[in-house]
C-alpha cells in the first residue's frame, strides 16, 4: 500500500500543512476517496456495484481491527448485483448508487443480527429496516453488515462488546492497541480503515462524534428529531440520535439529505422543509474565505482547563484556521456547561433503566431458565445477559428514580437540564456556531483499567450539544496514529446544514485511510 | 449508597449480585454519585424540567417556560413551526406488504409456544 503523503513536494512540516495535505497518491480502485467518489465512478461507468461492494467485502472479511459485528455478503452482493442491472436499463439511479455502507449494530436491517453488543441479544436478528436505512437503501446505498459497538451504547472505548473490543485503525506502528472510542467503535473503525466511505451509528452524549474523533474521520450529530429514530434500539430516548461518519463533510450532507424528514413510524421526527429550502439555495463560491461571517464562539481558556496539551495545540491551529477562512472568533460563556455530565449520567442511565426493561428473556433474544417462577426467569437472563457497564447505569438509572431520590435527582438534572439548553440559546443570540475540541484527549489505550468516572469525564464537551438537542460535527483536524484529534461544530436547534458546511470549509476533501497512509502493509 | 437500598434496587430492577459485586458497584455508585454533588448548587427554583429538548431549544424561550401550551399536533412544516411536534399519526394507510406477520414476530422470542410468547407457570394448578 502506498503512502499518501510519499508524492508531495517538501513542506514546513507544520501541523497545519500535514492536516490539510492534499491525498494524492492514495490508493486507487472502487473505493478510494469518499461516497461521492465512489458513487461517481459508477455513474460514470468506471466501476460498477458489485465490484465495489466485493472489494468492501474482501476488507472486511480480512479486517485486522475487528469492525464487524456481521457481515451480510450474500445479500449485499445480489442486491449491488440488481443495482448494476437497474443502471444497464438505464433506470433512474440515486445518489449513493452501489455505494457499500456499513451500519452499528442497534440500527435495524431486516435479515440482519441485531445485537446492540449485547450477550442478551446475541442471535437475535432483525424483521424490518429502520426508517434510515429504507432511505439510504433507496438513494442506492448497500449495505454490507453491521459493526461493533459498546453495550447498547454504553462506553466510550469499544470494549463493552460482547464479541470483543475493535482497535483504533490510527494506532501507530508497533504501540500498544489503542481505543477506537465509543460507542460506534466498529463504524468509525470501518470507515478510517477505508471498508466502507460510510458508516451509520447512533450519538447518545457523543457516541458518534468522539470515535470520529479518535478515529480521524468525520461525525454528525443531528438536531434532536431531525433524522426519524424508528428501528434505533432505544438507549435513552430524549438524548438518542442516529448519525453518519465519513470521510468527508460532504458525505455527511449527503446523508442527511436522503435521511432527514419526518416519519409516521417516529412522532419526534420534524419536517424537512427548512432543510430542503437551505438545500435548494445557490451555494455562494466565496473563494479563499469561505466563512466570511460566521461568529464562532469559543470558551473561556479556564473552561477547557482539562483538555490535553497536543489537543489544544490542535484546537488552537483550527481557531486560526477559521479566523483565515473569514470566521470571527467571539468569546461565550455556558454559566451551566460544566453539569454537563452529572445531568447526562443521572438523565441518561434513567431513562435506560426504563428503556431496557424490555430485555426480560420473553420476548428477545437470550432466556436463562431459573427457579420457577416468571421473576426468577427475568432475573437470570438479565444479569447473565447485561455487561458490567449496562448493569451499572440500570443500577444508577432505577437510584436516581427511585421513591426517596427522585427530586434530588432525577428531577433536579431535568431542571439543570433546562438552563444549560438556555445557556445556549443565549449564546447563540450573539454567535453562529460554538467550536471546542471534541474530547479531552486523544485516543487512550484499550485494556486501560479506569474508574468509570474517568470515562464519564470524557464525555464533558460532547453531552452539552445532546442535552439540548443540538446539531454537532466532529471534524477531523490529526489524522496522524496515536495523536488523532477532532474539533467539534455545535449549531443552533436545526442548523445542521450550516455545521456542515462549517466542517467542509475547515477540511475540505476527504482524510486519507489507514490505507492512503500505509497502514496496511 | 447503604447495601439495603442497593439491594432493594437491585431487586427493582430484576438483577442479581453476588457479594463481591454488590460491594464494588455499591462503592462505584456512591463515588459517582458524589461526584454529582455539584447539582444540588444550582437554583433550580425558576426552572421546569426538560424531559426532551424538541419544545424547549426549537421552539424558543417562549416555549421553554410554558411547554404545555406549544405541545399541540401539527405537521409542523415550516421553520416558525419547528419544535412542535406532530400527532402521532400514520402518514399513510397501513401497508400490507409492510405489516409483520405474527410468526416472524415471535422468531425472536426465546420460547414462542403456538403463536404466542412462551413464559415459565404463573398460576399454580
Amino acid at each position: 500500500m502506498s503512502d499518501a503523503t510519499s508524492n508531495d513536494a517538501p513542506e514546513p512540516a507544520s501541523d497545519r500543512a500535514r492536516e490539510h495535505r492534499s491525498n494524492s497518491g492514495g490508493e486507487q480502485g472502487p473505493l478510494a476517496g469518499d461516497a461521492h467518489d465512489v458513487a461517481r465512478r459508477i455513474a460514470d461507468g468506471d466501476s460498477c456495484a458489485e465490484e465495489a461492494v466485493a472489494a468492501a467485502l474482501e476488507r472486511a472479511r480480512t479486517d485486522p481491527f475487528g469492525c464487524f459485528e456481521s457481515l451480510a455478503e450474500e445479500p449485499a452482493l445480489e442486491r449491488a448485483r440488481e443495482l448494476d442491472r437497474a443502471r444497464s436499463s438505464g433506470a433512474n439511479t440515486g445518489p449513493l448508487h452501489g455505494v457499500p455502507i456499513a451500519i452499528k449494530s442497534n440500527i435495524c436491517a431486516q435479515g440482519q443480527p441485531t445485537t446492540c453488543g449485547s450477550r442478551l441479544l446475541s442471535g437475535h436478528s432483525s424483521i424490518y429496516d429502520a426508517t434510515v436505512v429504507e432511505r439510504l437503501a433507496a438513494a442506492g446505498a448497500i449495505v454490507i453488515g453491521t459493526t461493533r459497538m459498546d453495550e447498547f451504547g454504553m462506553g466510550s472505548s469499544g470494549e463493552n462488546c460482547v464479541s470483543g473490543a475493535t482497535t483504533n485503525p490510527r494506532t501507530p506502528h508497533g504501540a500498544a492497541a489503542l481505543a477506537p472510542g465509543g460507542s460506534s467503535s466498529g463504524s468509525a473503525a470501518a470507515v478510517a480503515s477505508g471498508i466502507v466511505p460510510l458508516a451509520l451509528g447512533s450519538d447518545t452524549g457523543g457516541s458518534v462524534r468522539q470515535p470520529a474523533a479518535f478515529c480521524g474521520v468525520f461525525g454528525h450529530k443531528p438536531t434532536w428529531g431531525r433524522v426519524s429514530r424508528h428501528g434505533l434500539v432505544a438507549f435513552a430516548s430524549s438524548l438518542d440520535t442516529v448519525g453518519a461518519l465519513s470521510r468527508s463533510a460532504r458525505d455527511l450532507e449527503l446523508v442527511l439529505s436522503t435521511v432527514a424528514g419526518s416519519d409516521g413510524r417516529d412522532s419526534t421526527a420534524f419536517a424537512r422543509t427548512d432543510l430542503d429550502h437551505e438545500l435548494a439555495e445557490p451555494r455562494l463560491d466565496d473563494g479563499d474565505r469561505p466563512l466570511a461571517g460566521l461568529r464562532m464562539g469559543v470558551f473561556d481558556e479556564a473552561e477547557l482547563a482539562d483538555v490535553d496539551a497536543h489537543v489544544m495545540e490542535q484546537f488552537t491551529h483550527t481557531l486560526d484556521r477559521a479566523r483565515e477562512l473569514g470566521a470571527e472568533l467571539v468569546p461565550v460563556d455556558l454559566p451551566h456547561h460544566r453539569h454537563g455530565v452529572a445531568v447526562y449520567y443521572v438523565l441518561a442511565p434513567a431513562e435506560a433503566s426504563s428503556n431496557l426493561a424490555r430485555y426480560d428473556g420473553v420476548r428477545y433474544g437470550q432466556r436463562v431458565e431459573a427457579g420457577s417462577s416468571l421473576e426468577d426467569m427475568m432475573t437470570a437472563t438479565r444479569t447473565a445477559g447485561f455487561g458490567p457497564e449496562v448493569t451499572r447505569r440500570i443500577l444508577l438509572g432505577t437510584h436516581v428514580l427511585s421513591s426517596g431520590y427522585y427530586e434530588a435527582w432525577f428531577d433536579r438534572a431535568a431542571r439543570v437540564r433546562r438552563a444549560l439548553a438556555r445557556d445556549f440559546e443565549t449564546a447563540f443570540e450573539s454567535v453562529d456556531i460554538i467550536a471546542t475540541p471534541t474530547a479531552p484527549t486523544p485516543p487512550f489505550a484499550l485494556g486501560e483499567d479506569v474508574d468509570p468516572l474517568v470515562r464519564y469525564r470524557g464525555d464533558a464537551l460532547t453531552i452539552p450539544a445532546s442535552l439540548a438537542g443540538l446539531p454537532a460535527v466532529s471534524v477531523p483536524v490529526d489524522v496522524e496514529p496515536g495523536r488523532t484529534v477532532g474539533v467539534q461544530l455545535i449549531g443552533p436547534a436545526t442548523a445542521d446544514l450550516r455545521v456542515l458546511r462549517a466542517a467542509e470549509a475547515l477540511r475540505p476533501g476527504a482524510v486519507p485511510t489507514t490505507r492512503d497512509t500505509g497502514g496496511h502493509e | 449508597m447503604d447495601r439495603d437500598t442497593l439491594r432493594r434496587e437491585v431487586r427493582l430492577a430484576r438483577l442479581a449480585l453476588d457479594p463481591d459485586r454488590e460491594q464494588s458497584l455499591s462503592a462505584d455508585l456512591a463515588r459517582i454519585l458524589a461526584a454529582f454533588e455539584s447539582l444540588q448548587e444550582v437554583d433550580v427554583s425558576d426552572l421546569a424540567p426538560l424531559h426532551h429538548p424538541l419544545h424547549a431549544s426549537l421552539a424558543g424561550p417562549a416555549a421553554a417556560t410554558s411547554p404545555a401550551s406549544r405541545d399541540v399536533g401539527t405537521q409542523g412544516t415550516d421553520t416558525s413551526r419547528v419544535g412542535i411536534s406532530r400527532r402521532d399519526s400514520r402518514i399513510a394507510p397501513p401497508d400490507p406488504a409492510s405489516t409483520i406477520d405474527r410468526s416472524r414476530l415471535l422468531e425472536g422470542a426465546p420460547e414462542p409456544i403456538d403463536g404466542h410468547f412462551g413464559v415459565p407457570r404463573t398460576i399454580e394448578q
